[in-house]
């Protein structure tokens, strides 16, 4: 199937334009998989981590959202420990209007403002509330064992 | 989350704190009974599934209550609670419509949250706009020559020579291309969505029903084009050689083609399978006058009248389950049956939007289908649109079968389609003079044209020994010695096997030979009505003879069916006895059909009358008697 223009120019556009931090690379092979990086924002326990994270395109795309899953572990109230992400713009909130960069950069953010209360990870999310400094110090350790 | 889903958990809280306060106040609770009942709904009175309490014999049956919807009588009812809403809120119906979807119906939570919250606020949070203009006079579809505009769906942008036709919401300024907005609106039904919102990722409007009718209207017409240019199409390319000028005009049909097929494609559902033969709709040709002289002018504008009111039914069922906006309406009514009941389904025949409600059983032992299909009982069915169907396996109906005996046969059927293929042949030489017969209509009763001699399809004898209740060869003498070997015992199973097949297959060919021979006739049927004065009112009881027809025949079918599967050992004289007379006399009818020419219909109305009533009475009598049979102990149902 050929791949519609849409796809064809957002990838154009995220190698012209790329969003600082962040790096989205399609497969050779299949150019609706993409390889992404996400750097760790400042000032967050994800500082200096380099994550990285599998994005794919369904055939309904961009009418259905796109597929994105953290290949690094990560310490996340809302990533679980397969690398799933609980964000609303990736499930209900999706507009066919959003893109590629517009959901890469929505996870830069969750990593900026962990969101507790909306948790997909259960225990870490009861950590992250009860015991926020040691949530964080597993954060931070996390970050340099698995992120490099 | 700031869902706008219809079944959003922010939604679900307003139904759980609404159920807290009902269940301490009970006054609340009464008029939750009264909202519930959707008092502007005409009542649609229960219905019950066949037969009635009792057999003749006495048995006690059991009957499962159902409330067949149609998705327009929703439509009614709701657009009946929106406008008196709007003449409380004064916020135009486009509004108070969203307002009651997110509210899910509940007009007094609406209300209560209307008076306490601040308008801005209540407004922002249910998706509608302060400003709202309403949707009329202007189009909100335009043709974009800009070429610095970028749909943010698909990417696409006008060129100098192809402008690109947008769309947008009345009350935001976010334009997509149509094509990309009617995909964005399929995707949104598919996922049962009643409130669905701008694409645009921010924007946050709820998309209003008449801005979906634009849509959904203009979607509608390109599909109608599309189907259109493809016709012609084939007609021109039919006609050979092409001039050069034709050529020319072929290759710019290519490219529009090309252009509207996406469209096509992205309309026409699924749905078109063909398989709607079984019900086809009776259409009602508007009434021809060949001389409109001596007609006084009262007559004509009833004529005119009745003729505007079929063309919008024919419409209406064109359309029906097959435009965005028809099934954003089944996507209503199906979100109106989940509050009303706990179990719904919609109805299994090809482009049918109807749904049907189960309410329970009237009977004291069966609570659940499960235990009522365990009794060989049958969940017939029929939706608002006349199909029956079982609402325990959604095949179309068949009854007197139970569901599992109909499941086994059908897949015995097919494993042995091998086997039986031989039956099927549709032509046999006359048992007396050898010269072959087609058999072209239902009828079994044959008659040859070489030597007149009338004999039966079934068994090739003498029709004369069928002119009374021996009517020998429906019955399978069984063979009840002892099989010896394992070779005679499965050479004994396939002998039977064969027989109900064959008699099965006979009903089955003659069903679709009676509803062939029916339709070339129902096409003559409108050709006398345009001609003469015939109402189509007139002619209903013909109508009404060929479905007791087809049906009879159905059930003769499936009885057959039944056969294979009862304790060889069983008494079944009885079920046989009335699976002959059935048989019968719908062999009666079925002649009576053949034989009466189109302008003789008229004269044989009594005829036609007298025997279809006699058929559909053998027939009640055939479902209560198996059900009676079985409930006794008379008949087991066996085999594997
Ligand atoms: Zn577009
Ligand atoms: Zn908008
Ligand atoms: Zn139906
Ligand atoms: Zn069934
Ligand atoms: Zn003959
Ligand atoms: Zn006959
Ligand atoms: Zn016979």
């Amino acid at each position: 199937m050929s791949l519609p223009k849409r796809i064809i120019r957002e990838t154009e556009r995220l190698i012209s334009d790329p969003v600082p931090g962040i790096t989205a690379v399609p497969h050779s092979d299949n150019l609706r998989y993409f390889d992404v990086t996400i750097q760790g924002p400042e000032s967050s326990p994800y500082e200096n981590g380099k994550f990285k994270l599998e994005l794919f395109l369904p055939d309904e795309y961009p009418m259905v959202a796109p597929k994105v899953r953290f290949l690094t572990k990560i310490y996340h109230p809302n990533i679980d420990r397969l690398g799933r992400i609980c964000l609303d713009v990736l499930k209900n909130n999706w507009s066919p209007a959003l893109q590629i960069r517009t959901i890469l950069l929505s996870i830069q953010a969750l990593l900026s403002s962990p969101n507790p209360d909306d948790p997909l990870a259960n225990e870490v999310a009861e950590e992250w509330k009860n015991n926020n400094v040691h949530a964080i110090a597993t954060a931070k350790e996390w970050t340099e064992k698995y992120a490099n | 989350m700031s869902d706008v889903e219809g079944d959003d958990p922010e939604e679900e809280e307003y139904d759980e704190s609404f159920e807290d306060s009902y269940a301490e106040d009970s006054e609340f609770e009464y008029e939750d009974e009264e909202y519930l009942d959707e008092d502007n709904m005409e009542k649609v009175e229960v219905e019950y599934t066949y037969p009635t309490s009792e057999t003749k014999m006495g048995t006690l049956t059991h009957r499962m209550k159902y409330e067949p919807v149609d998705v327009e009588d929703v439509q009614r009812s709701l657009e009946e609670k929106v406008k008196q809403l709007d003449t409380i809120l004064q916020i135009g119906t486009d509004e108070c419509r969203i307002l009651l979807m997110r509210y899910n119906w509940n007009d007094d939570k609406l209300l209560e949250d209307f008076t306490n919250e601040s308008l801005d606020k209540f407004f922002e949070g249910s998706g509608l706009s302060k400003n709202s203009k309403p949707v009329g006079g202007w189009d909100l579809i335009e043709q974009k020559t800009d070429e610095s505009f970028e749909c943010h769906i698909c990417f696409s942008s006008p060129s100098k020579d192809q402008p690109l036709a947008v769309f947008r919401l009345g009350n935001c300024d976010h334009p997509f291309c149509i094509r990309c907005y009617v995909k964005y609106i399929q995707e949104a039904n598919a996922n049962s969505r009643l409130l669905i919102p701008c694409p645009e990722a921010d924007c946050g409007l709820i998309i209003r029903l008449s801005e979906l009718q634009q849509l959904s209207d203009y979607g509608w017409k390109e599909r109608e084009r599309a189907r259109e240019e493809k016709r012609k199409e084939t007609e021109k390319q039919s006609r050979v050689p092409l001039t050069e000028e034709e050529i020319r005009q072929k290759y710019q049909r290519d490219q529009i083609e090309a252009e509207l097929s996406e469209f096509s494609d992205l309309e026409i559902g699924e749905g078109e399978t063909g398989e709607n033969e079984e019900e086809k709709k009776v259409k009602v040709e508007p009434k021809n006058k060949a001389d409109d002289t001596d007609e006084d002018p009262e007559a004509k504008l009833f004529n005119f009248q009745e003729r505007i009111l079929v063309q919008e039914r024919e419409e209406r069922e064109r359309r029906r389950n097959q435009t965005l906006l028809s099934k954003y309406w089944f996507n209503v009514a199906s979100k109106y049956c989940s509050k009303h009941c706990k179990s719904f389904k919609n109805c299994p025949f090809p482009d049918c939007d109807s749904l049907i409600m189960q309410q329970g059983f009237d009977s004291n032992v069966v609570a659940t289908l499960e235990e009522f299909t365990k009794r060989q009982l049958i969940p017939t069915v029929q939706c608002s649109h006349k199909h029956e169907f079982c609402y325990s396996c959604l095949k179309g109906d068949h009854s007197p079968c139970p569901c599992s005996i109909a499941e086994k046969w059908e897949k015995k059927c097919k494993d042995d389609t091998e086997t039986a293929h031989w039956i099927t042949a549709n032509t046999k030489d006359c048992p007396e003079c050898s010269m072959p017969i087609e058999k072209n209509g239902g009828c079994n009763h044959m008659q040859c044209r070489n030597c007149n001699y009338e004999f039966c399809w079934v068994c090739l004898k003498d029709w004369a020994c069928h002119n009374n209740s021996y009517f020998n060869c429906t019955k399978y003498v069984e063979d009840i010695g002892e099989a010896k070997t394992a070779q005679e015992k499965s050479r004994k199973s396939l002998e039977r096997y064969l027989f109900y097949f064959r008699l099965f297959d006979n009903q089955r060919s003659s069903l679709s030979k009676d509803r062939e021979l029916l339709e070339q006739f129902e096409g003559k049927i409108q050709e006398m009505q345009k001609k003469s004065s015939v109402s189509w009112i007139e002619t209903l009881f013909y109508r009404e003879s060929v479905d007791v027809l087809l049906q009879a025949r159905r059930e003769l079918m499936w009885s057959y069916a039944i056969m294979y599967y009862i304790d060889p050992k069983c008494p079944k004289q009885l079920v046989e006895g009335v699976q002959c007379t059935l048989s019968h006399q719908v062999e009666k009818l079925s002649r009576l059909f053949a034989d009466t020419e189109v302008n003789a219909v008229l004269q044989q109305k009594a005829k036609f009358l007298n025997y279809s009533n006699t058929v559909k009475k053998s027939r009640d009598l055939l479902r209560e008697t198996y059900l009676d049979c079985i409930a006794n102990g008379v008949v087991k149902l066996t085999r594997k």
